[in-house]
């Protein structure tokens, strides 16, 4: 018997729909649980493609899997879900009214192309004369004024960025639907929202407070997003770690935890008296693609810290399979100092061996990876003002309770989840994000079914016609 | 290939070349068998006329690094004019589309089980919240104060309990167990077992979720000195009688030792990390350098120490600032707890690598931060309700990363998987709320019909299907269709498609839709030509 219980929406003026700000895998977790469910998540996403940190990783711990093998089809399926709509190069201007009905004013800047026209043939890509450095590699690459972050990309579309475009229109000469749009406008709209997940994310930290390790001055000190992205096959050296010095392939790797976090020094900046939670973990999942791609004659791996934080599920597995089978050598210590020859670009560590208590130097390193932390992103405070919510003294979006009602904030009908309240792993980023959707939907009326989109049935014919096709062989071994 | 413009290749061609059946070479169907149906049903052709993807990866590319090219090469047609084969054969498969029941069970009445119970109830559907004990709060309830802000365990699961009462769609049903589900996905016969009467109910839901939180790791015999040395007792043990404030003297050199339980060798017992004893220690210590500002405090970890939770590496600098020692162990040369033969307690004695000194502590309280574990009773709820384990032991979820939540079994819902700490217990219980709700919000669920069929030409009604029980699921009857002529019939909704009555089927009356006898010789044929 069908239970008669559940709210009827019936010719209801309140919202159904949900707005979740942020497009990375919290969000998109969010927007998924509420999509599934009936109601209509709307995503404003600051750049021109969803998935946020998450999708521009390589591997994921424990399993090592490709973390593109998931996210592009998942990301695809957001993508052309009826109940989402993904509103790139977009932010929150102003929020009005409360809980269960908000008006919600977006900006969304030009793009410059036809959104209904670009296939994302990225033509206009290979003709652009201009290349700017990449903020999607952090630096590491160039790409050009119009671009795509990389080309499974959604929503599937060029963007020119108009600040280094020098306006010569050779873009607009090649693109064979006329996309180009140069008189494009930044628009405002308003949205009629029930609830508001936030669901911002992080950036990493950039150490150059660090001056001991010449992060910013010595080229082959990187830290652990940007090493990530040289593994990555849409990365800036095609899935080929290297020197950034001189492009050679590294025969002595070191990995320094805790660049950022368990540090209370005044100058570094930003909250950092945190651990991390994630950083050793990641940092473990960098040394293991190292050796899965160089042996252990080839490049030797050393990796420092103060204490493995390993502590989510498979992850204490992981830690005792990179120490005893994968030939890294574990030293326990924090470094001192970076030293680096000018001529070769090597580098040299000082460092105490608390294990042993000696005070050791490692010489003739090629590349030091700095395992960086979290910090809050760009515009959490103006943002916070906006949703009338607050900051904790850490800097991150302030829950409700720290136990009990975590994913909530001061205000009613505003949620938060993932990275925007502090650091964590994908595990607990996707369980927050369908967390948030369920306490946004719950304090909303039962949304009215869409009307299914009908598709013609093909025309078949009696006599099978077979289609085969292929992912090609780059795509399968890449995906090892 | 599976991202959006790869998938569109596979429509527009679908569609140029009029195509009728697709098959697709590159990882495996469980990755991408979904990806590639839409892509399908996109162009207007059934998603059933997909086969693969063909495993020319997992099957090919990483397994056979090293035989020569022609070989490889070989092995992939193989692979492809096999699915090939099958995919001519293919059929479409009926999805029936049922009304759900709009009431979700909540297995465990801790703090997670009653969050998740509030927040389904508010959206206006009926929760029946089980609860093996006589009481709700779980774990809670033996708690004093919790992590970060040391705020009371007891406020907390008062408020919720408060708040449960008062919430007319919640039915909370106490001492008892989930024993079977019965039904169909929407639709399930859920049959509870009090413990106190024997008395069995069936109750019809749509979803469930299970919240049914963690137990500690019990010592063995001697563990640390556990049940032969005075003064051993877990942080279990410390916090309940911290609650019950029993400690009115301050103890003396109280010392933690770290993962007992927790981060075995391989082979020795559990090796996974259990997350939250680390911060649970610290935030003890802080209790008890509060309660006894003169004691000298020690805490033994186990070569690296996991202040996890947020707030605890400030709180474990706090506690180390105000004199709490730390000392580090590595498991080749672990602490040993004895009987003091001068008192009534115990000397532990610990190598600490960071000073370099052997320690010998005399103690009357050594507290054993214990490892958490699944529920020592959870076999008996993955038999009855058909989900699984992971190999640490603690319930099985469909992908660690990306579907934490989801189980074999459509519509059952994990609200734990592994050891967490309240706020991780409570969102990853929302979470499954969330997925819970998914179908109760749209009323309807879609069945797959991927069963067992009869040819009533062949069927001759010989009841070896019937009578030999080879049924795991009781889908299959005989009826009358004439006097004295007996068919078989399969109960579509109880059927999983396993196949076992179509092996025993002597005239091959019984097929599996999709899998047809026909189909799987064919392939098999095709793989084997040369």
């Amino acid at each position: 018997m069908v239970s008669e219980s559940g709210k009827k929406s019936g010719a209801t003026t309140k919202p159904t729909d949900v707005l979740v700000i942020g497009a990375g895998m919290a969000g998109i977790s969010a927007a998924l649980d509420l999509a599934d469910g009936g109601h209509h998540a709307h995503m404003i996403e600051k750049t021109v493609s969803i998935g946020g940190n998450y999708v521009a990783i390589y591997k994921i711990f424990p399993a090592l899997e490709c973390s593109a093998c998931v996210m592009t089809p998942l990301t695809s399926f957001v993508g052309k879900h009826s109940n989402i709509t993904i509103h790139p190069l977009s932010q929150v201007q102003k929020v009005t009214g409360s809980a269960g009905n908000f008006t919600v004013t977006i900006h969304q800047k030009a793009r410059y192309v036809n959104p209904d026209t670009c296939t994302g043939c990225q033509l206009c890509v290979r003709a652009c004369p201009v290349e700017v450095p990449n903020e999607y590699d952090h630096g590491l690459s160039l790409r050009k004024a119009i671009y795509f972050n990389f080309p499974q990309q959604i929503p599937l579309l060029a963007t020119i960025d108009r600040d280094s475009c020098i306006g010569c229109a050779t873009c607009a000469g090649v693109c064979p639907q006329d996309c180009i749009i140069y008189d494009d406008e930044d628009k405002t709209y308003d949205l009629n929202v029930g609830s508001i997940v936030v669901a911002t994310g992080y950036q990493e930290y950039k150490p150059f407070d660090y001056t001991e390790y010449g992060y910013g001055i010595f080229p082959n000190v990187v830290t652990s997003l940007e090493y990530d992205r040289q593994t990555h096959p849409t990365g800036p050296t095609d899935s080929h770690m290297i020197r950034p010095s001189d492009g050679k392939e590294p025969e002595k790797i070191l990995f320094v935890n805790c660049v950022g976090s368990r540090d209370v020094r005044e100058n570094i900046s930003g909250y950092s008296d945190h651990c991390n939670k994630v950083c050793c973990s990641f940092g473990l999942k960098l040394a293991q693609v190292t050796r899965m791609h160089y042996p252990a004659d080839h490049c030797e791996i050393i990796y420092t810290y103060m204490d493995m934080r390993t502590a989510g599920k498979a992850l204490e597995e992981f830690l005792w399979d990179t120490q005893h089978t994968k030939d890294i050598n574990f030293v326990r210590g924090r470094i001192a100092e970076i030293y680096e020859d000018p001529d070769t670009h090597d580098l040299s560590v000082k460092m105490e061996d608390t294990e042993s208590g000696e005070i050791i130097e490692i010489e003739d390193i090629s590349m030091v990876v700095l395992n960086s932390s979290f910090r809050p992103n760009e515009g959490q405070e103006e943002l916070a003002k906006i949703l009338k919510i607050e900051i904790s003294e850490e800097g991150w979006f302030k829950e409700k309770h720290p136990n009990t009602q975590s994913l909530e904030t001061n205000r009613p009908g505003v949620f938060i989840a993932g990275c925007a309240h502090g650091p964590k792993d994908g595990t607990d980023s996707v369980n927050e994000g369908k967390g948030a959707a369920i306490l946004a939907h719950s304090t909303l009326p039962l949304p009215t079914p869409k009307e299914k989109e009908i598709i013609p049935p093909a025309e078949i014919t009696e006599e099978p016609r077979v289609g085969v096709s292929f992912a090609t062989v780059e795509e399968l071994l890449v995906t090892r | 290939m599976c991202s959006d413009p790869g998938q569109a290749l596979v429509t527009e061609a679908i569609k140029e070349h009029k195509l009728n059946r697709v098959v697709v070479g590159s990882c495996s169907p469980l990755q991408h068998e979904a990806t590639f149906r839409r892509a399908l049903e996109a162009a207007g052709l059934s998603q059933y006329y997909l086969v693969g993807p063909a495993g020319l990866r997992e099957h090919l590319a990483l397994v056979h690094t090293t035989v020569p090219k022609e070989v490889r090469q070989e092995k992939a047609q193989d692979l492809i004019r096999s699915s090939i084969a099958k995919a001519i054969n293919n059929e479409i498969v009926p999805i029936k589309s049922l009304e759900v029941t709009r009431t979700t069970m909540v297995v465990g009445g801790g703090v997670s089980g009653m969050t998740a119970s509030l927040d389904i109830a508010k959206k206006g559907f009926d929760v029946i919240l089980v609860e093996k004990t006589d009481v709700l709060g779980g774990r809670l309830n033996e708690l004093y104060r919790i992590f970060p802000k040391m705020d009371s365990a007891q406020d907390m699961v008062d408020d919720l309990i408060a708040r449960i009462e008062k919430e007319k769609r919640i039915k909370a049903i106490f001492n008892s167990t989930v024993v079977k589900r019965d039904g169909s996905y929407g639709n399930y016969d859920i049959t509870l077992r009090d413990s106190t009467t024997n008395e069995e109910t069936i109750h019809r839901i749509g979803t469930m979720a299970i919240t049914v939180g963690t137990d500690t790791y019990v010592p063995k015999q001697g563990e640390y000195g556990w049940g032969e040395v005075p003064g051993v007792m877990t942080t279990l043990d410390l916090e309940k009688k911290l609650k019950a404030g029993e400690l009115k003297k301050p103890p003396k050199n109280p010392i933690f030792i770290h993962c007992v339980g927790s981060r075995q060798t391989p082979g020795e017992g559990n090796k996974y990390c259990s997350r939250v004893c680390c911060s649970a220690a610290i935030t003890m210590q802080k209790e008890l350098s509060e309660m006894f500002p003169d004691i000298k405090i020690f805490s033994a970890y186990k070569e690296h120490i996991r202040p996890y939770a947020n707030g605890l590496e400030e709180m474990w600098r706090e506690n180390r600032q105000h004199g709490v020692a730390y000392l580090r162990w590595v498991r080749e040369n672990p602490v040993t707890v004895e009987k003091d033969p001068d008192s009534d307690g115990a000397i532990v004695t610990v190598y600490d690598t960071l000073s370099q000194e052997t320690f010998k502590i005399k103690s009357d309280m050594v507290i054993l931060a214990v490892g958490l574990e699944a529920p020592h009773d959870v076999g008996d709820l993955v038999k009855a309700v058909g989900i699984t384990r992971s190999q640490d032991g603690f319930l099985a979820e469909m992908h660690m990363k990306f579907r934490p939540v989801e189980t074999t079994v459509p519509g059952v819902f994990l609200g734990v998987t592994y050891a967490k700490n309240v706020a991780d217990s409570i969102n990853q219980a929302r979470a499954a709320a969330s997925e819970a709700t998914q179908p109760l919000n749209l009323g309807t669920v879609e069945i797959e019909l991927l069963t067992a069929d009869v040819d009533e030409d062949l069927c001759v009604g010989c009841d070896l299907c019937n009578y030999s029980e080879i049924c795991p699921y009781d889908a299959i009857s005989m009826i009358e269709i004439s006097p004295g002529v007996k068919k078989s019939i399969t109960d579509e909704m109880a059927c999983e498609g396993c196949g076992a009555c179509t092996a025993i089927c002597p005239t091959g009356a019984r097929d599996l839709r999709w899998w047809r006898e026909k189909s799987i010789l064919e392939q098999t044929e095709e793989m084997l030509r040369e």
